[in-house]
């Protein structure tokens, strides 16, 4: 015989774990009369694995304390006001019903249940042995593939692999911080400069570096990377040229470009496994944010903010002339051309004869067209026009490729000195070559007065004189 | 515009359209806009053939960048983007703007963070706005000129443009508006 002076604990249910392990109605064996909540509480859960688990820990939870929250659910028969007084006088007998719960039955279903949500965000939030401990405990290890070769079957532990930490052991922590902190703007500043030329450049410089990478086999990456940079970022068509002659120029987004490459390395950033197809406008604008909030001294207010250090230094700014040589850019050419053209219609326009006269001409000839161009070509020593393509009339006037651009001749040389400042001309369907001007005054000429000097010259064999009035140039004002 | 006008000058000397007597001189200020020294308000009596004048206000397209509340006082942007003002006053104004215009504020916060920083604040604040409103005057520029318009004057950052009174091209204008 075993005698104990202990109270046994005997094995068996709790009144909770019996609510979530059972689903539908109770039967004799249940231990309440409400329905299992088993499904109640796996609807909740986003991941059916973890279930087994929660309820576990649910079960866990001191029981019966769902009682204090309960309620009666039947109205009172007698005047609530009066109930409080009457608590402690209650007795078996009585017609009313206590203050309080006698029998689980009286419990409200949707308080249990209240009560189950409750128990639920405690596991869930519960940073000492709840649900993330749990799965922390149950997690298998992932094991990485190498990234060696597309036959490589090696494998490594997470735990292998270099972490930021590593990284901050190796180059320093400040510089790290300083790297990472750089990243927003360099990413931001290659994207307007991608933005300016109108290609994707950090695609660009992806895919430029898996191509290096390719063509390299073990070379050191950095070094082709920096020398490809330089030959495509900086390769910029300057402004004047017509397209044909590039121009290699070390500009700033070069030098950024280049930090870029050298920053994720040391950070242990792999650019050539970055889909340049997530450099969206909506990622760089948050970037942007992010980085411009994250600076010290933002001062954060509820419609935007501003930075501490930019007021002091707007305060401080410096206004000096010599240090902003910045003007006015000039009125584009396609302006010019515009103004030429109301001149000319409005040279028309006037009521005077005299103006009528000479400006309502008829359409030059096809071949009076091909005289002209001629006639340019030998006067100018420009052949370049006879090589432009099909030259049309568009709108009144000589345009080349589909009508979109004025054919522009330049026609200083034909001009005496004292009509300048005109260098070139457009011409009309009517045959008058006129000067490009952003003023109300213009000069044109007819192209058979160009035409007849330079067969006059084809015939004496004399030389051009240098913008003779003898081009018979005249002067509209409107 | 009027004769003798180059752009490209520093100072420009024209003649008036529809006031062959008048000669207009245009000056560009510290900071690139132009402004008519004398006769500013030339073009806001009505011409005598009849046409009608159209002002457009090239600063109305800074609403893009700093928000639709921004020209409440034109003047004072006027001052920022011209430099006509004296240094004091103009880094105060900035600097109440910066602390009072949220998208004044985000957008000066991009170009000193985001800018090059080889430059000065002061340089890439100009050019990034000059250029916004070159770009701008350009485009009105041009669209009134297809629209039958002729270019009058560009004084203060407005564009003065004739119009025949029947000519109705002139509604396509952002920032138009009929003085005359």
């Amino acid at each position: 015989m075993f005698v104990t002076d202990k109270i046994p604990i005997i094995p068996g249910k709790t009144l909770v774990e019996d609510l979530l392990t059972r689903v539908g109605e109770g039967n004799k064996d249940s231990l309440s009369p409400f329905t299992g909540k088993k499904l109640y509480i796996r609807k909740k859960l986003k991941d059916e694995t973890m279930a087994p688990l929660i309820i576990k820990k649910m079960c866990e939870k001191e029981e019966f304390t769902f009682y204090a929250q309960g309620c009666q659910t039947g109205p009172y028969p007698e005047d609530e006001g009066e109930i409080i007084g009457r608590q402690e006088q209650w007795l078996p007998s009585s017609t009313y019903p206590p203050g309080y719960l006698r029998r689980l039955e009286e419990l409200d279903e949707s308080w249990l249940e209240k009560w189950l949500d409750h128990i639920y965000g405690n596991v869930l939030r519960d940073r000492l042995g709840g649900v993330r401990d749990l799965s922390a405990a149950e997690r298998v290890m992932d094991y990485v593939p190498l990234l060696t070769g597309e036959d490589s079957q090696a494998f490594i532990a997470p735990t292998e692999l270099l972490t930021t930490e590593d990284y901050k052991e190796e180059i320093g922590t400040s510089e790290y911080l300083e790297m990472l902190a750089r990243l927003p703007y360099l990413v931001k500043r290659l994207y307007q400069f991608g933005q300016e030329l109108g290609i994707p450049i950090i695609s660009l410089l992806i895919s430029g570096l898996s191509r290096q990478e390719v063509a390299a086999g073990e070379a050191d990456d950095l070094v082709l990377a920096v020398s490809w940079l330089r030959g495509v970022l900086s390769k910029t068509f300057p402004a004047d040229s017509a397209g044909g002659t590039a121009e290699y120029i070390e500009n700033e987004y070069t030098t950024d470009a280049i930090e870029l490459i050298h920053s994720c390395e040391k950070l242990g950033i792999d650019l050539r496994q970055e889909n340049g197809s997530k450099f969206t406008k909506d990622l760089i604008d948050k970037m942007t944010e992010y980085f411009i909030k994250s600076r010290k001294g933002y001062v954060n207010r509820k419609r935007g903010g501003y930075n501490r250090k930019i007021l002091q230094e707007i305060r401080s700014l410096s206004l000096d002339i010599e240090t902003v040589p910045l003007m006015a850019s000039p009125i584009n050419e396609e302006y010019s051309i515009y103004n030429t053209m109301t001149i000319i219609e409005e040279g028309r326009c006037l009521s005077k004869e005299r103006e009528t006269d000479r400006f309502s001409r008829l359409p030059m000839t096809a071949k009076e067209k091909v005289d002209f161009l001629v006639a340019y070509a030998f006067l100018t020593k420009d052949i370049s026009i006879l090589n432009k393509g099909r030259l049309m009339l568009r709108d009144g006037y000589l345009c080349a490729g589909d009508g979109d651009e004025f054919v522009v001749f330049q026609v200083e040389a034909l001009l005496p000195p004292e009509k300048l400042p005109c260098y070139q001309g457009i011409l009309t369907e009517t045959g008058l070559l006129v000067c490009i001007s952003a003023t109300n005054t213009t000069y044109f000429t007819t192209i058979q007065n160009l035409i007849e000097y330079k067969e006059r010259l084809h015939e004496t064999g004399g030389s051009r004189q240098a913008g003779g009035e003898i081009l018979g140039w005249e002067k509209v004002v409107i | 515009m009027g004769e003798g006008g180059n752009l490209k000058e520093a100072e420009i000397k024209m003649k008036a359209v529809y006031y062959p007597q008048v000669r207009i001189n245009l000056k560009k200020t510290r900071f690139g806009s132009l402004a008519a020294e004398e006769h500013q308000d030339l073009y806001e009596k009505p011409l005598t053939n009849g046409k009608m004048i159209v002002r457009v206000d090239i600063l109305e397209s800074l609403k893009e960048l700093w928000g639709e509340g921004i020209l409440l006082s034109r003047e004072n942007i006027y001052v920022l983007v011209s430099g006509e003002a004296s240094d004091e006053d103009y880094r105060s104004i900035m600097a109440a703007y910066y602390r009072t215009h949220s998208q004044f504020a985000r957008w000066l916060d991009e170009i000193y963070f985001f800018g090059n920083q080889s430059q000065p604040l002061i340089k890439r604040f100009i050019q990034d706005v000059r250029q916004h409103l070159d770009e701008s005057r350009d485009d009105r520029v041009e669209q009134a000129l297809k629209a039958g318009g002729k270019l009058l004057l560009q004084t203060h950052e407005y564009l003065y443009f004739s119009f025949q009174p029947n000519n109705s091209g002139w509604q396509l204008l952002s920032g138009g508006k009929v003085i005359r």
